[in-house]
């Protein structure tokens, strides 16, 4: 009990991960509440009242075609999270696998290792770009395209806590008395790779959305008309100058949305490092 | 003269200067003045366009931007006059057997092409023999037997059948137009798409061209112009400039703030949202492009769910046109509703078969999907993503046939992957595009079943010949009334709308023809007065 409430006391003392979960805390609300919380259909046209700017029945005025901005923003916000969520999930599974094998069999890990360095030569959106048009325009197919290009990194830094743990004593141990390969593995290696996976994996979040709507504003992300933060820039664009608002909200809420994840990251990465929870369990234990 | 009226006369010239000046300070007339001295020579004029060339082959493709730029460069035996009617370009004179079977063409003495050779009738022989097979349009000219080469600038076409005013209408017609080039050259290139050199007649000649990046052309000296007095595409050309730069700028927004900043001296494809802006800014001049452009939509005919009519019917009865028109462009001043398959410009614009028109009704679409016993299959809406006309007229009207119950994917491609996915039948349900024809029988080249679509019909077959050999305008007329109602019947296409295009140049730019506003670019007559 009082354990656990140190280790809550040690993440809500970082300043950096509170102000994160500050920001992302509310648009994964918005997220997942979007249907009660948008007043319109996203998709719904209306053009009669295209063009609108802010007012009361329009939050972030009207679009080209008279859409709700306010809507289609509050439903980006799934979409983006939804392909974010999922590739970071997506991207764990693989690079956990993946990062496992290749840093406990070392006779996997040269041949793994060269296609994962093959896959990390191509700039990141370069190559998304080279995916999406060769798959086409899909919202799944974002997240594969992206689920391909983050999997090399994760899959580095577990390998690079395989590699340290797997020479622990322990493992030895576990080793000596017969333990089998997928046992020590799980039960042994695997929770002492997570912290700094975690870590990258939340970065890899932040990544997605950015990369989602890059991708989208480009025309190779969400086919529109569906509201991804990306589409409503990308459609907006044209109108930057007689319709502001159609760009300034979602640009917004992306900037937000990356901005908490990678305050997350940069706050779990402060309060996983097992140097620097030395630090602060002296403090806590001197305030104890 | 004596000294004293020498300084008086000094002193009086440096006076007037020195007013004029103040005026010219004042409000600028003192520079209107000087422009209406008369046209400039010399000069680099930067045109933004905003897409790049798949082909630099204009005999082969009707795609756009090419005739904005290869319009400057060759000539054909006719081109479009002020109110895009066909007039004699390379040729002097022409007369057409009383069976109408023969025609013949008295080319100009003395046209140079780039390369210095003088143009004679084995060049048209040569160029319209290639044209014929790798052009789109030049394929509906089935009829065309034989050229023969009477003289050194006399030709004469054999025909099957009776062809009459059509004839002209072809050869003029800006898409994949009936350019002369070398003999040499048309031979060389036997393929469509593929043209080794680019040399024609016209008043500035091909330079340089950095794919994706700009393509320069300069002044042709050596251009022997017409003697009648300018007339749009025809008529007396001047190459005042000394090099024209087609830039390709895909991003609207960049086309206007390179115009501002007198990056560009014309710019092409503006979102009309920028027209109240660019009327009230300094310096540059919005062009409202005509003829209107139709926005149709068509189905394939040959394959899948709108092979059958009622599904046709279906998304005709449901479309609502002013719901896409007004979600096409931004201001009123840009779209209008009209009926007829001729723009309002045309002669042949007509409200037959109007009750077919922007009927908006979901209900009886609903009913005509019953009747087709339409289950629910995914339909496969190809969009074109550079356009943003296209790109939005698209969404609205999918989302119409999503209110009646057409499930539609919306696939969204760039516009060499589009042209590539439109033409295979089993890849494509439907997909707009934009056009204008401002003759009946042009709609030959579209809806005589090779185009993507594959829509044909015997009776509009039957119209269509019939229009070939017609050259009495009321008849015409009549024909093109019956067209529309065949159209409109079989649902060859859905009309989605009509847009007008917005260019804009800067005021610097002089062109008193009104060549720049009207539908693809012409540069001649054109001059800088910076």
């Amino acid at each position: 009990m009082r354990s656990k409430y140190i280790e809550l006391r040690r993440f809500l003392r970082n300043r950096l991960f509170l102000l994160g979960l500050l920001i992302l805390v509310p648009i994964a609300l918005v997220a997942i509440f979007a249907p009660f919380i948008a007043p319109f259909d996203p998709l719904d046209l209306d053009v009669k009242n295209k063009f609108l700017p802010m007012n009361s029945g329009h939050l972030f005025g009207t679009d080209e075609f008279g859409r709700d901005v306010f809507s289609r923003v509050v439903h980006g916000s799934t979409i983006s999270l939804r392909v974010g969520g999922l590739t970071a999930l997506f991207t764990s599974i693989l690079g956990i696998v993946i990062g496992l094998a290749s840093g406990y069999y070392k006779s996997m890990d040269a041949v793994i290792m060269r296609v994962m360095d093959g896959l990390m030569i191509f700039p990141g959106l370069l190559l998304g770009i080279m995916l999406m048009a060769a798959m086409g325009p899909h919202e799944m197919n974002v997240v594969l395209a992206m689920t391909i290009l983050y999997t090399p990194r994760i899959v580095r830094v577990v390998r690079s806590s395989v590699l340290e743990i797997k020479t622990m004593e322990y493992i030895d141990a576990a080793r000596v008395l017969g333990v089998h390969d997928l046992r020590i593995l799980l039960r042994h290696i695997l929770p002492n790779c997570l912290a700094p996976l975690i870590v990258q994996v939340t970065f890899g979040f932040a990544w997605a959305i950015l990369v989602e709507s890059g991708l989208s504003f480009l025309g190779l992300g969400t086919p529109p008309p569906a509201p991804s933060w990306g589409n409503i820039i990308g459609d907006g664009r044209e109108f930057i100058r007689t319709a502001p608002w159609l760009m300034i909200f979602p640009g917004v809420m992306i900037s937000a949305a990356v901005l908490g994840l990678n305050l997350i990251g940069d706050g779990l990465r402060d309060i996983l490092d097992p140097k620097l929870r030395h630090v602060s369990s002296k403090v806590e234990s001197s305030v104890v | 003269m004596n000294r004293k009226s020498q300084v008086l006369c000094l002193l009086l010239g440096l006076l007037s200067l020195v007013f004029l000046s103040c005026e010219g300070g004042k409000d600028g007339r003192l520079r209107e003045k000087t422009e209406s001295t008369g046209p400039v020579r010399g000069g680099t004029l930067n045109v933004a366009l905003w897409v790049s060339f798949p082909t630099l082959d204009w005999q082969s493709t009707v795609g756009h931007p090419l005739p904005q730029v290869m319009l400057q460069v060759y000539e054909g035996l006719f081109g479009l006059g002020k109110d895009f009617d066909p007039e004699p370009e390379l040729t002097e004179s022409w007369a057409v057997s009383k069976d109408k079977m023969t025609w013949t063409f008295g080319l100009r003495k003395g046209v140079l092409f780039h390369n210095g050779k003088e143009m004679t009738a084995e060049d048209v022989k040569a160029s319209l023999e290639r044209w014929k097979r790798v052009s789109p349009r030049g394929v509906t000219l089935k009829e065309l037997r034989e050229i023969e080469i009477v003289s050194k600038d006399t030709v004469r076409f054999y025909f099957d059948k009776p062809v009459g005013r059509f004839l002209k209408l072809i050869l003029a017609a800006d898409e994949s137009k009936a350019v002369i080039m070398p003999k040499e050259i048309a031979e060389a290139s036997p393929q469509g798409g593929a043209l080794n050199e680019i040399v024609g007649t016209g008043p500035y000649q091909f330079d340089e061209y950095r794919t994706e990046e700009y393509l320069r052309l300069k002044r042709f000296e050596k251009y022997v112009p017409r003697t009648d007095p300018p007339n749009y595409q025809t008529g007396k050309k001047v190459a005042y400039l000394d090099d024209i730069i087609f830039w390709i700028v895909p991003e609207a927004f960049t086309r206007v703030a390179g115009l501002e900043r007198e990056e560009y001296d014309v710019v092409t494809r503006l979102p009309d949202s920028e027209f109240e802006r660019l009327r009230s800014a300094e310096g540059v001049e919005p062009l409202v492009t005509v003829p209107a452009l139709l926005d149709y939509l068509i189905f394939n005919h040959k394959k899948g769910d709108f092979a059958d009519i009622n599904m046709r019917r279906a998304v005709q009865s449901l479309v609502n046109v002013e719901e896409v028109d007004r979600s096409m462009v931004a201001s009123k001043e840009f779209w209008t509703l009209n009926p007829s398959i001729y723009p309002p410009e045309s002669a042949y614009n007509t409200d037959e078969a109007s009750e077919y028109y922007n009927q908006g009704n979901i209900e009886k679409g609903k009913e005509f999907l019953k009747k087709a016993g339409y289950r629910g299959e995914k339909v496969k809406f190809l969009v074109l993503r550079e356009e943003p006309e296209i790109y939005r007229a698209s969404i609205t009207v999918a989302e119409q046939m999503k209110a009646a119950g057409i499930k539609v994917d919306l696939m969204f491609y760039d516009l060499a992957t589009w042209v590539a996915k439109r033409a295979d039948p089993y890849e494509m349900d439907m997909f707009i595009t934009k056009g204008y024809w401002l003759d009946p029988s042009l709609f030959h080249a579209e809806f005589g079943g090779r185009f993507p679509g594959w829509f044909t019909s015997p009776e509009t077959e039957e119209v269509f010949t019939e229009l070939a050999s017609e050259t009495d305008f009321e008849k015409r007329y009549q024909l093109g009334k019956k067209l529309q109602r065949l159209f409109y019947e079989k649902v060859a296409f859905v009309n989605v709308g009509y847009h007008y295009g917005l260019k804009a140049k800067r005021t610097s730019v002089k062109d008193p023809e009104g060549n720049i506003s009207r539908g693809n670019l012409t540069l001649h007559n054109v001059w800088l007065d910076r």
